[in-house]
């Protein structure tokens, strides 16, 4: 009988059940298992890893045999983008503070619609700043470090 | 009567300018939500919990539930103006409210949806008022074996209403209730799968996952989508009904109203299965079904006023039982805990102020509601028109600074990004990752309950089989697998989901 990978998206959910519930088994063994009746730190995450794995097994297995579609071609460039700016929001919050990070966010994540103008963005840049100015440390006076030279 | 005095009471709460204040603050907030597609009460409530850190409980519950059954009023504006459904609850409303605008018949369906809503609503505040105290009489008398087995229902009902199959479905819910195990062990408070990582002890944040996993992961999606919207935005005219569209609406509402009551509050239940059967129903009872997806009044008021009823009734298992019934009640719950209350059936014993005021602001926010949607309909639709590429920076930047100001903590935004990945590759792999939710969230009092019973029972398994409530959980929970797998159930859930 010909195997192929008839159901690519179940082929990668399964893979990807097997693959969480192996590493869950893999640190969860190390931990002091204790029995039914008194269990330790181990025994549930093993139980519930182990039942992940069967499941990852048996969703794999199937996607061999069951007619599935193929997987949406993903879109690096917005992903990229999104996810860049949200990183560089993280890494600049401490040192440059809410307004230059948030300049930062708002302007990266801004190219991954593709259709913007620079003009456009920065205007968008600006009105966001205001908005989070007034709204989170005027309003609602999170105690936010807001630029690069406050402590 | 008890029950005049329990409402009373929760008037008197619930009546202070500021918790009326935040209900309106709530319900608006949840109504441009519900207007605009791309965001969502989850992602909004994970996001507005932070900023509630400093109210009171009362009025942090107040104004989050006034999010969630205001975005389904906002919901339904979006459907019938634009054809999009603002909330997955109101993609009903678009097969033939749209075509009600279509045929300038606009205002009937948005004043038939609020009235509808209202009165639904209504109705759903004196469900809640009337069935909590007996339910929290029967409640209290649950142990560890039965609230194992009552989360496992809850489980397996969020899988079964699901998108995706089956078996992934599980699986989401499984890994979900894995992903909770991160942390410490509730018993011995021995580190476990921290990976070293310090800020993990408490657990992976609840807000930065969800956020990351339906928030950004939205926003990724959407940013792939790059088809234009056609917008309704002419002059809405007409708000009024004539007679004879009170005499056909009125009996859909009210059957809308009872079935929304009743399925709001199984565990996966909710707004979207109260509007989904609703339109079946109503389209079965009608005389003419072939009227159905060209403009029928009744296929707006049925849905709508059942879904209000849906996400109302939905609080029920939360505020009785402790147990989220879906995952927007479950960032309820998460709320709740944060704000120090211990959910469960001693909730409305020990705080009955605080029980009554969420159900009787939920009447409150329903009039201030009826009050938004039908004069505002014109500023709400002209938001309508601000391109989206505009809205997702915003977005995101809420996002960031919710999830940054609970713990000032700077690891909690590098997890956003992390799970936001996650929740797109699930999207494209055609997992939902809101099974993961619920399984992440009632994970670990699952696992407190299964060792409170095992540690009574000694090591016995069976005495989930001889409790008969649990039984009695284990068998539903069968029977709906059941109902799934035999195939012509299975095409109708698809169906339902593709119609």
């Amino acid at each position: 009988m010909n195997i192929r990978v008839r159901n690519k998206k179940d082929f990668a959910a399964g893979a990807m059940f097997i693959a969480v519930g192996a590493v869950f088994l893999a640190i969860g063994s190390e931990y002091d298992l204790g029995s039914a009746t008194s269990m330790g730190t181990g025994y549930f995450p093993i139980l519930i890893a182990t039942l992940l794995l069967v499941i990852g097994v048996i969703v794999a297995l199937a996607s061999l045999f069951i007619e599935g579609q193929g997987i949406d071609a993903v879109e690096p460039q917005s992903l990229t983008l999104v996810l860049g700016a949200l990183v560089l929001f993280a890494s600049s919050l401490d040192s440059l503070g809410l307004m230059l990070s948030t300049a930062i966010l708002v302007f990266v994540s801004s190219l991954a619609s593709g259709r913007f103008r620079i003009a456009e963005i920065l205007g968008s840049v600006l009105v966001i700043m205001i908005f989070a100015y007034v709204v989170f440390a005027y309003g609602l006076e999170i105690p936010f470090k807001l630029w690069p030279w406050e402590t | 009567m008890e029950l005049i005095d329990n409402l009373g009471l929760g008037f008197s709460v619930a009546l202070s300018l500021v918790n009326l204040t935040y209900c309106f603050f709530g319900v608006f907030i949840g109504t441009l939500i519900g207007v605009l597609p791309g965001i969502g009460p989850l992602a909004t409530i994970a996001m507005l919990l932070p900023l509630t850190f400093g109210m009171e409980p009362a009025t942090a519950l107040i104004m989050l539930s006034g999010v969630y059954y205001g975005a389904m009023y906002g919901g339904s504006t979006t459907a019938i103006l634009v054809n999009l459904p603002g909330e997955s609850s109101s993609v009903v409303t678009c097969l033939d409210g749209y075509q009600m605008a279509r045929k300038g018949q606009a205002g009937k369906a948005l004043a038939v949806s609020a009235l509808g809503s209202f009165f639904a609503g209504s109705v759903a505040t004196l469900v809640i008022a009337a069935f909590a105290p007996p339910l929290v009489t029967i409640a209290i008398k649950f142990a560890s074996v039965e609230y194992f087995s009552l989360m496992t229902f809850g489980l397996v009902a969020a899988v079964v209403l699901s998108r995706g199959s089956l078996l992934k479905g599980i699986g989401m819910v499984v890994m979900g209730v894995l992903l909770g195990t991160v942390g410490s062990d509730p018993h011995t408070a021995t580190h476990r799968f921290t990976l070293g990582f310090p800020e993990l002890a408490e657990g992976i944040g609840f807000v930065p996952l969800a956020m990351g996993m339906f928030g950004v992961s939205e926003v990724l999606i959407n940013l792939e989508m790059k088809d234009g919207r056609q917008v309704f935005t002419d002059k809405v005219r007409g708000l009024w009904l004539t007679l004879a569209d009170v005499k056909a609406a009125a009996w859909p509402v009210i059957r809308g109203t009872g079935l929304g009551s009743v399925l709001g509050v199984l565990p996966g239940g909710g707004a979207i299965l109260s509007s989904f059967a609703s339109y079946t129903l109503e389209k079965r009872l009608a005389k003419d079904p072939s009227r159905f997806g060209k403009g029928a009044i009744e296929g707006v008021a049925g849905p709508e006023s059942a879904n209000n009823a849906g996400a109302q009734t939905s609080f029920i298992p939360l505020l009785t039982l402790g147990v989220p019934g879906n995952t927007v009640i479950a960032v309820m719950l998460g709320a709740m805990i944060l704000h120090g209350i211990q959910p469960g059936p001693q909730f409305m014993i020990e705080h009955p102020d605080l029980f009554w005021a969420i159900i009787v602001s939920m009447w409150i926010g329903n009039l201030m509601l009826v009050v938004l949607n039908l004069p505002m309909i014109g500023i709400w639709v002209r938001l309508l028109s601000v391109p989206y590429r505009l809205l997702y920076p915003a977005i995101l930047l809420f996002v960031c600074i919710g999830v940054y100001s609970i713990n000032h903590s700077v690891f909690d935004l590098f997890l956003v990004p992390i799970f936001a990945i996650c929740g797109y590759l699930f999207v494209k792999i055609d997992c939902d990752p809101a099974p993961l939710l619920l399984g992440y969230i009632l994970g670990p009092m699952m696992e407190e309950n299964l060792r409170r019973a095992m540690l009574l029972s000694h090591g016995d398994w069976t005495v989930f089989l001889t409790h008969p409530i649990s039984l009695a959980f284990l068998l539903l929970s069968m029977v709906l697998l059941v109902l799934v797998i035999v195939p012509t159930i299975r095409s109708k859930r698809i169906d339902a989901f593709t119609e």
